[in-house]
């Protein structure tokens, strides 16, 4: 079996889903914008603490800021991209072993290609959030944050069942 | 169907309100009357095109800046376009022009007309148009390259295009428009109503498909040549659009002069080019990157992309001129001079994305008016301006040939014997990576999705029995060369420096209903987009990217340069530990500038926040300069009040779009 089959059984999340309507997706957007500001949840800056790292592996991002961040490819990525190209044999040989960070800055600075840097911070952290759903990582009780220095202190490791 | 100008006129009242208004609502600030010999090419010390002069040079012959003093360099103002859009923009596509002692830029999604100080960065003024529906539908707002000033009459006259696609014309001194120009009298030119006959809402725009700008306007003997773009080829699901053609005007007034149609109408040279009707649906073959001329000879020459859509040609069967080609046109009725189709029936986004540059040059002996196009596809095609002669032979070669159903490639491609390439074209295995056994294992896995294969791989679908998710396009999407680094070429000696980097794209093909349910087209792209790397290592052995001098006289290469240092992460990665690396180079477009004494480059978005200089017959670092954010496109320089300025669009990491202007300290000081 494939690295990404294997994935796509023990992930069910990463089915397709059909494209939502605008008005659709602005009101889901708005309404878990507003859930993310009335009840903000320490970040993971807060809870780590020092210059410790800390895996993905244990939990780095909030359940609905991937589901926001689903929206959002869906929104800006799904033309050029498909959701299962960031998974498998490509997510681990080229993100494995390095900072959220990087995966972060390649996506917030080059992204989308007509307009890189146009999305919020919220957005951005939001698409990554989804990214580490899409390869199984857990989420966690901490939104994953939007800063750079937080974020480099975040270790990919390798997702269970894709060595 | 019949010209629609009546309609024009009344139904643009909305935004001939708002704009009175704004007009009467503005003060702008009245600047001290100059007077300035009337002349179409850069007059001593100023840049007053897009790439410096109207040969797209890049290179400017000043010379207050040298080896000796460039890390004396100072910032003397940074002027910030953050407020000129909705929101921020994180890159700067186009590069200031400076005339008659005015800066004039693009500033933002708005592409508002801005007119700086060159001593202080103080905005003088600025024009925008009104927030209209056409703007916001365009594909490219923020994609402005330039404005061009002309001198009509004796007076300082700015022209621009508007995403939107209007056609502009500015007093330079007040950033007013000028009256009793265009058919409304107000400065404005719509110009859906030259394009041809396609249906239009004045306000709402073009009834079916898209149409926009993105390079500048430039004027040749009186006649504005206006080029003109469509959406990102990537992006597109529908096979109907309509073509991007150029159009002229009268400079004085603003009238319509020629139409030069891209897609060839029936009895139009070229007509039989688009098989199977397809001339009747398709659209794009747009010029997004800027164009140039030959003032003496009254030619403007034109770069173009490909039909719609970038990467399936299945519903434009045939070669498809004036696709992804090379035009030379008569500036003065329109009329064809000469073309070369430098990619038949394109499908690999192999855009023309630099203006041609104009340089001349000594070939065995004979002295020899050429022009330059440098390319994704990492050839530099060399031709006789006048004649569009290649300089050296092109050869005609077989390519692979696509198995993707109704896909029509061409048999062969035209290979300049002349230069040699200036960046890895195709992939091999011998191009992979072999720093350690680990590291080139990891890359030859995540290969094994791809197909690789020699340059003009056709893209492909997936074959999930092969376990292939799409077909490498080698250079990519990215080039190659592109706009953001492109070249510069110095007329003293004729020697090109092109800017590149090393890249694969892998555009997969799905069918269209897969990404757009309402799309009629048999195939559209959602591929990766990318090989990815291993861990940040990129796939092939470096440089990465890379500056490449070419003596245009004889077409050999002079020497090449790493762009910039070794990225931080490669330099530090845990799998390279005690690997000897050398200078891998930034992995991005160097944006690069030639001046009398030096070669000067920002090492572009994906570089580092560095201005760097060389000797321009070596190569080698005479200094660096630490600068605010990464330079994002073409910088140039001009003369005022007795100095030289260089300035640097910049943007990148946090800082938002801005200008940052060098100079040298005062004697004084």
């Amino acid at each position: 079996m494939r690295p990404a089959d294997a994935l796509a059984e023990m992930y069910p999340t990463s089915d397709p889903e059909p494209l939502h309507n605008v008005t659709r997706t602005a009101l889901v957007r708005a309404i878990l914008l507003a859930a993310l500001l009335l009840a903000p949840a320490p970040t993971l800056a807060q809870s780590a603490g020092g210059g410790d790292t800390v895996s993905v592996l244990e939990g780095v991002y909030l359940e609905e800021q991937a589901t926001f961040g689903r929206t959002v490819f869906d929104r800006e990525c799904m033309f050029c991209h498909a959701p299962q190209d960031f998974t498998g044999t490509r997510f681990r040989v080229t993100w494995v072993g390095r900072p959220l960070s990087s995966l972060h800055a390649l996506i917030s600075l080059n992204m989308p290609m007509d307009r890189p840097g146009a999305l919020t911070p919220d957005e951005y952290a939001a698409l990554v959030a989804y990214l580490l759903q899409l390869n199984g990582y857990p989420q966690g009780d901490a939104a994953l944050p939007v800063e750079t220095e937080s974020l480099q202190r975040i270790m990919i490791e390798s997702p269970e069942g894709n060595r | 169907m019949p010209r629609r100008s009546d309609t024009v006129r009344t139904s643009l009242s909305p935004l001939r309100l708002v704009l009175a208004a704004l007009l009467l609502a503005a003060v702008p600030a009245v600047l001290s009357t100059q007077s300035a010999a009337a002349q179409s090419s850069s007059p001593e010390g100023e840049w007053r095109y897009w790439g410096a002069d109207a040969s797209s040079t890049r290179y400017s012959p000043l010379d207050q800046v040298d080896a000796g003093n460039f890390e004396e360099l100072q910032v003397a103002w940074q002027w910030r376009a953050d407020n000129f859009g909705p929101s921020p923009d994180f890159v700067v596509r186009g590069t200031p022009t400076y005339a008659n002692r005015r800066l004039y830029h693009l500033a933002g999604s708005r592409r508002a007309v801005v007119s700086i100080d060159p001593a202080t960065g103080e905005t003088l003024w600025v024009w925008r148009m009104p927030d209209n529906p056409r703007w916001a539908a365009s594909p490219r707002q923020n994609y402005g390259k330039s404005v061009h000033y002309e001198e009509v009459d004796g007076r300082g006259v700015i022209f621009m295009t508007t995403p939107g696609f209007w056609l502009v014309a500015l007093d330079a001194e007040t950033g007013l428009p000028v009256e009793g120009w265009g058919p409304g009298d107000d400065g404005i030119v719509d110009l859906l109503e030259d394009l041809g006959d396609y249906p239009f809402d004045p306000w709402e725009g073009l009834e079916q498909g898209e149409i926009t700008t993105s390079s500048g306007p430039i004027v040749v003997d009186g006649v504005i040549i206006v080029p003109s773009t469509g959406q990102q080829g990537y992006y597109q699901t529908q096979k109907e659009n309509v073509p991007n053609n150029i159009l002229a005007y009268d400079a004085r007034t603003g009238e319509h002069l020629w139409r030069f149609n891209v897609i060839p109408r029936p009895g139009e040279y070229g007509h039989e080019t688009w098989e199977d009707d397809a001339w009747e649906y398709t659209g794009n073959v747009g010029s997004w990157a800027p164009i140039s001329a030959d003032q003496e000879r009254g030619i403007v020459y034109i770069v173009t992309k490909a039909g719609t859509n970038d990467y399936y040609g299945g519903h434009r069967p045939g070669d498809g001129l004036f696709g992804t080609s090379v035009i030379a046109l008569d500036a003065q009725t329109g009329e064809r001079v000469w073309h070369y189709q430098l990619v038949k029936h394109d499908i690999w986004n192999y855009d023309t994305p630099h203006a041609p540059q104009l340089v001349d040059i000594t070939v065995d002996g004979e002295e020899i008016p050429a022009l330059v196009v440098v390319t994704k596809q990492s050839f530099a095609y060399v031709f006789n301006r006048v004649t569009g002669e290649p300089i050296w032979p092109f050869e005609y070669r077989e390519v692979p040939q696509s198995d993707v159903p109704g896909e029509r490639t061409s048999p062969d491609q035209p290979f300049p014997t002349r230069p040699a390439p200036f960046e890895l074209q195709g992939l091999t295995e011998g191009d992979l990576v072999d720093y350690t056994p680990e590291v080139r294992a990891l890359a030859l896995e995540l290969l094994s999705e791809f197909r690789m294969g020699p340059i003009f791989s056709p893209p492909a679908l997936a074959d999930e029995e092969e376990g292939i998710v799409a077909s490498l396009v080698c250079p990519g999407a990215n080039g190659g060369a592109n706009i953001p680094g492109g070249a510069a070429v110095d007329p003293e000696t004729g020697i090109l420096y092109v800017s590149s980097i090393k890249g694969c794209s892998a555009p997969r093909l799905v069918p269209g209903t897969e990404v757009d349910p309402n799309s009629d087209m048999r195939y559209v792209t959602r591929g990766p987009g990318g090989v990815g790397s291993v861990g940040g290592i990129p796939i092939f052995k470096p440089p990465y990217g890379r500056i490449t001098a070419i003596d245009l006289n004889t077409g050999e290469h002079l020497w090449w340069i790493p762009n910039g240092d070794t990225p931080e992460e490669i330099r530090n990665h845990p799998l390279l530990e005690g690997v000897e690396l050398g200078n891998t180079g930034q992995r991005s477009h160097a944006t690069v500038l030639a001046t009398a004494t030096l070669l000067m480059y920002g090492e572009g978005r994906g570089g580092e926040a560095k201005f760097r200089a060389v000797d321009k017959l070596t190569g080698e670092e005479v200094g660096q300069l630490e600068i605010p954010a990464q330079t994002t496109t073409a910088p140039m320089t001009f003369l005022h009040e007795g100095r030289q300025y260089i300035i640097l669009p910049v943007a990148g990491s946090g800082e938002a779009a801005q200008l940052v202007a060098l100079t040298l300290p005062s004697r004084e000081e």
